[in-house]
């Protein structure tokens, strides 16, 4: 019953000879949050902004609410909400007014749409203070009011949390939980900050070098995030040999600093010290772990970025 | 002479001024009215927009809009509140089930040989009731999922003379326990039907339950195929006169004779009902000849595809 | 489209930019009317002689009115918004030949009104009438051309050098011996020659001109801005 909200198929973007997407292919479903998570230049924005007509795919399909073709597309665009970095405001203005230019090229009736919008996101109190004047916080905050002003059934936001205070950030961070409950409201989010978005996105897409890599649910996310053996010997290399031979396994990761991941033999780690003493190779650490959502996501990526 | 020109002016200028004015108002009126065909229709939850002509007509659809965001919070909250009783009877069913099975386990693990007769009939019926408790768990479970639109389906091509096989396979020791016989009728030929196996699983089985649940004699089971439909038929002899209505067998907690209704919930019948609707087909109950007929019949056009 | 026009007109109207042009614009003209009165006939023809000159102003409003927007990537709001890019781009070219218009206009009016009256001089509107179409239209012609290389050249820095060249090659042509030709061709060079009084063929000669400069800008201008891939 989950009504699709964003179909794209072979999604294919280069820009002079870096390919930004590779035929990304995904499926946005009504009523969930995403996170979209890769570091910086995996092609999130790139993608945002295919979604939301500023760019044109070289190949692939993109379709909104079911409906494809560019004049389709862009009257389905209609009913998206979106900031594409950072917030696009005209500085010599107030918040007010700058959302007010927003209302009537979007035909909002009523005014007061505006106030309420404001007090949304915390900035119903600017006065008349040019928008120059503000901080990266309250402009971040301003630039999300701008796509939330006729609230609109998808939102889109690229990394939204940036150069947010930590207050700020839960306020968002709660905001958008909101949005979802009340209204349903579908919402993907990019981010190459992971620990933010754990706690607020119902499923997670993750991208790299222009291509999907995995899509999970937040619950599978947890599944995956919680059990491994972590194993940190001093010779990586002939640990590996053990485990394929000895142990049958293939299914683990090797992380940047050498540190072992094993997915298998989650209740049996006694045969996996054995298989290593056995072979003598020295065994520094060895448990049982969850990983957190960088982990994770450097695992996967390798190489991630912070901060 | 003059002046009248100039009044002409004057008048001519406002005349096409209102009519334009006109003109517009009934083009936005229009447009709005078309927008809320949409809502209306499901087909969007977009607000109302409007070009500015008139305040009126701003301050109308300034309305409208307020009155939508109130309706989508409504449906956002009924969304919501249908997730968590599914979750809610999940969880319950789960909670349920647990200890039914540890009771079963332990039950059949118990040596009745070892205890006198009287305590290993007492045995036997806390045994059977607590049989009785999980099916009606698990057909109580089944069928809220029916009612939470959550549950989807998926199509797949099935050969459905092999799910025939299947089930009268796997229904065997069953109709062995009580001496019955199936009588197998089956076309030579494979024959396909795009749908959800799930669901057509469900109510083959569900059928094939009821019929040996009641069956006097052999249970006859048939698929047949004419024109683009196809026709599962599952009956088993009844006494004379021991069902007057048959399509109330249908209905949900209906166990027609009520001193023979030993294990059964009275919703696998429902169950069936729903199910083949939901996938887009029909089913009957008759009484001829002394015999339950119960037909399911899907046409191929009318099967609902994903 | 009048969504977008409203939306234009506001921003216009509460931008500081705007109303400093126009004043920019009719100090600039009153000082070169000094110079051009006694090189023609009438008052009229004085306020129009230097107007081509004037077309520097117009650079610059150019530049603040399309390359900001696309620098401060506002613009994009409307694409992303779901309006139709044609419909963007023609909400922002009647908008900026409007208030093009506005801009190179607003002081003729004003001189000859305040002027008329210091130098005690009227114009019989006889004259101007037949011109006024001329005049609408030639400058409707080169705002689209500023529109246009808008377009093409998006950026701030690039929009200055494209604009300045432009400029600066008209007045070059309006100067140089061909001017005579030059000056029906270009459609900023149509004020001058009302000026100089060198109109010989119909109104509609010069007002077909700037259509079809209006219409190629135009063209070009849509082509540039639909297919665009916008950063």
């Amino acid at each position: 019953m989950n009504s699709i909200v964003l179909e794209a198929q072979g999604i294919t973007k280069k820009y002079r000879e870096t390919l930004a997407l590779d035929h990304v292919d995904l499926k946005l479903e009504k009523g969930k949050i995403y996170g979209f998570i890769g570091k910086n230049g995996a092609g999130k924005t790139t993608f945002l902004r295919l979604i939301t007509g500023l760019a044109f795919p070289m190949e692939g399909r993109l379709s909104l609410f079911g409906k494809s073709g560019e004049k389709s597309l862009q009257e389905q665009r209609k009913r998206i909400g979106s900031l594409i970095e950072t917030p696009a405001l005209y500085p010599y203005m107030t918040a007010w007014q700058n959302m007010e230019v927003q209302r009537l090229q979007r035909g909002i009736p009523d005014k007061s749409v505006i106030d309420k919008t404001l007090k949304m996101v915390g900035l119903d109190n600017t006065g008349k203070k040019k928008v120059r004047n503000f901080s990266l916080g309250m402009r971040q905050r301003l630039g999300i009011a701008m796509a939330l002003l006729n609230t609109p059934e998808f939102l889109v936001l690229d990394e939204p949390i940036n150069g947010l205070d930590p207050a700020g950030m839960v306020e968002i961070r709660n905001l958008i939980k909101e949005l979802n409950r009340e209204y349903g409201m579908t919402i993907l989010i990019s981010s190459h900050l992971l620990e933010e978005l754990h706690n607020t996105a119902t499923d997670f897409i993750f991208i790299d070098g222009g291509r999907i890599l995995e899509e999970l649910t937040y619950e599978e996310l947890n599944e995956k995030c919680k059990q491994h053996i972590e194993i940190k010997v001093k010779d990586t290399e002939k640990a590996v040999l053990v485990m394929e031979e000895k142990l049958h396994t293939d299914n683990f990761k090797m992380l940047p600093d050498g540190t072992i991941q094993l997915y298998d033999y989650l209740d049996d780690i006694e045969s996996v010290a054995v298989a290593f003493s056995e072979a003598q190779v020295l065994v520094v650490g060895l448990a049982v772990t969850g990983d957190t959502l960088e982990e994770y996501f450097i695992s996967k990526v390798g190489g991630g970025s912070h901060e | 002479m003059d002046d009248i020109r100039i009044l002409c002016i004057i008048l001519a200028i406002i005349t096409i001024y209102l009519l334009l004015r006109y003109r517009n108002l009934r083009r936005e009126l229009t447009s709005v009215s078309k927008q809320l065909e949409a809502l209306v229709s499901d087909e969007t939850e977009k607000m109302i927009d409007i070009v500015f002509v008139d305040k009126e007509l701003e301050r109308l659809a300034g309305l409208l809009n307020e009155y939508n965001e109130k309706q989508r919070m409504v449906v956002a909250g009924a969304m919501r509140n249908e997730e968590y009783l599914k979750d809610s009877v999940a969880n319950i069913s789960h909670d349920l089930r647990t200890p039914l099975t540890v009771i079963l386990g332990h039950l059949q693990l118990l040596d009745t040989q070892a205890l006198p007769p009287e305590q290993a009939e007492r045995i036997a019926i806390v045994r059977n009731k607590a049989e009785r408790m999980k099916e009606l768990v698990e057909t109580f479970y089944e069928y809220s999922l029916l009612h939470t639109s959550g549950k989807e389906l998926k199509t797949e091509r099935i050969n459905v003379t092999n799910l025939m096989i299947n089930l009268i396979t796997e229904n065997a020791p069953a109709m062995e326990e009580k001496n019955l016989e199936p009588e197998v009728s089956l076309p030579e030929h494979s024959v396909y039907l795009e749908t959800d196996r799930e669901a057509l699983e469900r109510i083959l089985q569900n059928l094939m339950t009821n019929a040996i649940r009641y069956s006097a004699g052999n249970i006859g089971v048939r698929l047949t195929e004419e024109n683009n439909t196809v026709c599962f038929t599952v009956s088993n002899p009844v006494p004379q006169g021991s069902i007057v209505e048959p399509e109330r067998l249908f209905e949900r907690f209906y166990t027609g004779d009520r001193s023979r209704h030993d294990g059964s919930t009275g919703l696998g019948l429902a169950v069936v009902k729903e199910l083949t609707e939901k996938i887009g087909g029909e089913v009957k109950a008759e009484c001829r000849d002394d015999r339950l007929w119960m037909t399911v019949k899907i046409e191929r056009s009318k099967a609902i595809k994903i | 489209m009048s969504k977008l026009l409203k939306a234009e007109i506001y921003k216009l109207l509460h931008s500081r930019y705007f109303p400093a042009l126009c004043l920019a614009q009719l100090l600039f003209s009153t000082m070169m009317l000094r110079d051009s009165l006694p090189k023609t006939s009438n008052l009229f023809y004085a306020t129009l002689w230097y107007l081509p000159f004037s077309y520097l102003i117009v650079v610059v409003f150019m530049v603040l009115y399309f390359a900001n927007d696309y620098e401060e990537r506002t613009l994009f709001l409307y694409i992303t918004a779901g309006n139709k890019r044609s419909s963007v781009l023609a909400a922002k070219a009647v908008c900026f030949v409007l208030a093009d218009l506005v801009i190179m206009l607003f002081p003729v009016v004003v001189q000859l009104t305040i002027g008329g009256w210091i130098l005690k001089e009227t114009v019989d509107p006889a004259v101007i009438r037949p011109y006024m179409g001329i005049l609408l239209m030639g400058q409707a012609a080169t705002g689209m051309m500023g529109v246009c290389l808008a377009q093409l050249y998006k950026k701030v820095g690039n929009l200055i050098t494209a604009g300045m060249i432009t400029f600066i090659a008209m007045v070059i042509a309006l100067n140089s011996k061909a001017a005579s030709v030059l000056s029906a061709v270009i459609p900023a060079g149509h004020a001058y020659r009302i000026a100089a009084e060198q109109i010989t063929e119909t109104p509609g000669y010069y007002m077909g001109i700037s259509a079809g400069w209006i219409v190629v800008m135009g063209i070009i201008a849509l082509i540039a801005f639909c297919r665009a891939d916008l950063k």
